[in-house]
């Protein structure tokens, strides 16, 4: 049994939830959103975790479902479009970054979830409840656009 | 791109990405939620009970605070009879009656007397007004009609009754009359004499009514015009007091025994005695 404080994982795990909250809803407010809610689910669900790895992959499902559930709101398919503002970060990024945000959302998890926290294609399928063959689909295809976003030139920053 | 230029170049990107101070500090701050409270169906009918009993209450004016002890309406109408208490006592030492006839063994008559009354100082005349401590022991005790002494008309010494317990045929063969044509029927239980008397506990008349139940379950009443006491001196005698009754006499002292023929019901003759 995983023995851990909610203040643990809030320092550990708050960044990697608004990362992953970030890439899908491309909105850093719907982000901050997102990722608080996820800490009122885990300090509501008491829910005990198999190992630390256990807990991360549960705060990303829950991530992935609030998402889910934020693309589903009416609210937000009236809002989404003013909402999209990661073309305005503090830092500059690089084309590659941009590119990745124009990709799909469905795509945008993948990428995110491989390249980014390194789990493989089964491990995403379980966490995505997805077959590994669409995972795998989708992360070919996802670097499919990329590159061919990059080459065309048509990733726009800044 | 290469894989590990991708994954370099966007881990860079993102690692720039964190949650603001702002945000991190408000996921700190987070308090649990309180537990939703979980209402079960059990709780709910509880709750419901409790809000029923507290509208009932408010509604009646009741207030929890009296020492009503649970009640919280009544209408109390107290009806205060005269109150007979009977003891059945086995048969022992009563002298058996002639048995003309052999003795046939069927329905038994259970034969109860009232409580003695109080006993009364013997009143040297007959004529002394009436006795009150009978009245006031709330016993109602019929105007005597006929001989002997009584507590009502100042007996000079008062026998308490015995009660014996005869058969059928028995207390027949005693009256000397004819078992075959009185017995027709049985009654079960005790029987009541019901009075009506006046402010003062006395019997405003000598009319009574008869409860007994019959061995059916039904509940006869009768209506007795006339009761006769009958002392020592008049052992053995039988008197025919009139239409539907008999007054009789057992052995050993006053009795308010009456015997008593029902002719109401159905027409079937019953038995009636032990008052």
């Amino acid at each position: 049994m995983y023995r851990y404080t909610y203040d643990e994982i809030a320092d550990k795990y708050i960044d990697t939830i608004y990362r992953l909250a970030l890439s899908r809803t491309k909105s850093h407010s719907y982000a901050e959103d997102i990722t608080q809610d996820v800490f009122v689910k885990l300090m509501s669900a008491n829910k005990k975790f198999d190992s630390e790895e256990h807990l991360k992959a549960w705060l990303l499902r829950v991530t992935i479902n609030l998402t889910k559930d934020l693309f589903a709101s009416s609210w937000y398919k009236k809002t989404s479009e003013l909402d999209e503002d990661v073309s305005y970060t503090p830092e500059e990024k690089s084309d590659l970054y941009y590119a990745v945000m124009k990709l799909p959302q469905k795509y945008r998890t993948v990428i995110h979830l491989h390249y980014y926290e390194g789990y493989s294609v089964d491990e995403i399928a379980g966490i995505t409840i997805a077959t590994p063959g669409t995972v795998k689909s989708q992360l070919h295809r996802a670097r499919q656009m990329i590159k061919d976003l990059m080459e065309e030139g048509e990733v726009v920053g800044g | 791109m290469e894989d590990k230029e991708f994954i370099a170049q966007y881990k860079k990107d993102f690692d720039s990405i964190g949650a603001s101070d702002e945000l991190k500090n408000t996921v700190k701050n987070l308090k649990p939620q309180k537990p939703r409270r979980v209402v079960t169906p059990f709780k709910a009918a509880i709750g419901t009970v409790a809000a029923a009993v507290m509208i009932f209450a408010a509604v009646h004016d009741y207030s929890f605070e009296k020492d009503t002890s649970g009640v919280i309406s009544e209408t109390v109408v107290f009806t205060q009879l005269p109150e007979a208490q009977f003891e059945i006592v086995e048969k022992k030492d009563v002298p058996k009656p002639q048995k003309a006839t052999p003795k046939p063994q069927k329905a038994s008559v259970v034969i109860v007397t009232p409580e003695p009354v109080k006993t009364v100082a013997p009143q040297p005349e007959a004529t002394q007004p009436e006795a009150t401590e009978a009245e006031n022991d709330g016993i109602a005790v019929m105007a005597i009609e006929g001989n002997g002494p009584s507590p009502r008309n100042g007996g000079s010494e008062y026998i308490p009754p015995s009660v014996e317990m005869w058969t059928i045929e028995e207390y027949y063969t005693y009256l000397g009359t004819n078992v075959s044509q009185k017995i027709a029927g049985s009654y079960t239980g005790a029987q009541t004499l019901e009075f009506e008397v006046g402010a003062d506990g006395v019997p405003l008349d000598d009319t009574a009514v008869l409860n007994f139940a019959m061995n059916n379950g039904a509940t006869v009443r009768i209506t007795v015009s006339k009761l006769v006491l009958f002392d020592a001196s008049l052992s053995g005698t039988v008197t025919e007091a009139g239409n539907g009754y008999n007054a009789y006499k057992v052995s050993g002292g006053v009795y308010y025994n009456v015997y008593a023929t029902n002719t109401t019901k159905d027409g079937v003759t019953d038995l009636i005695n032990n008052l």
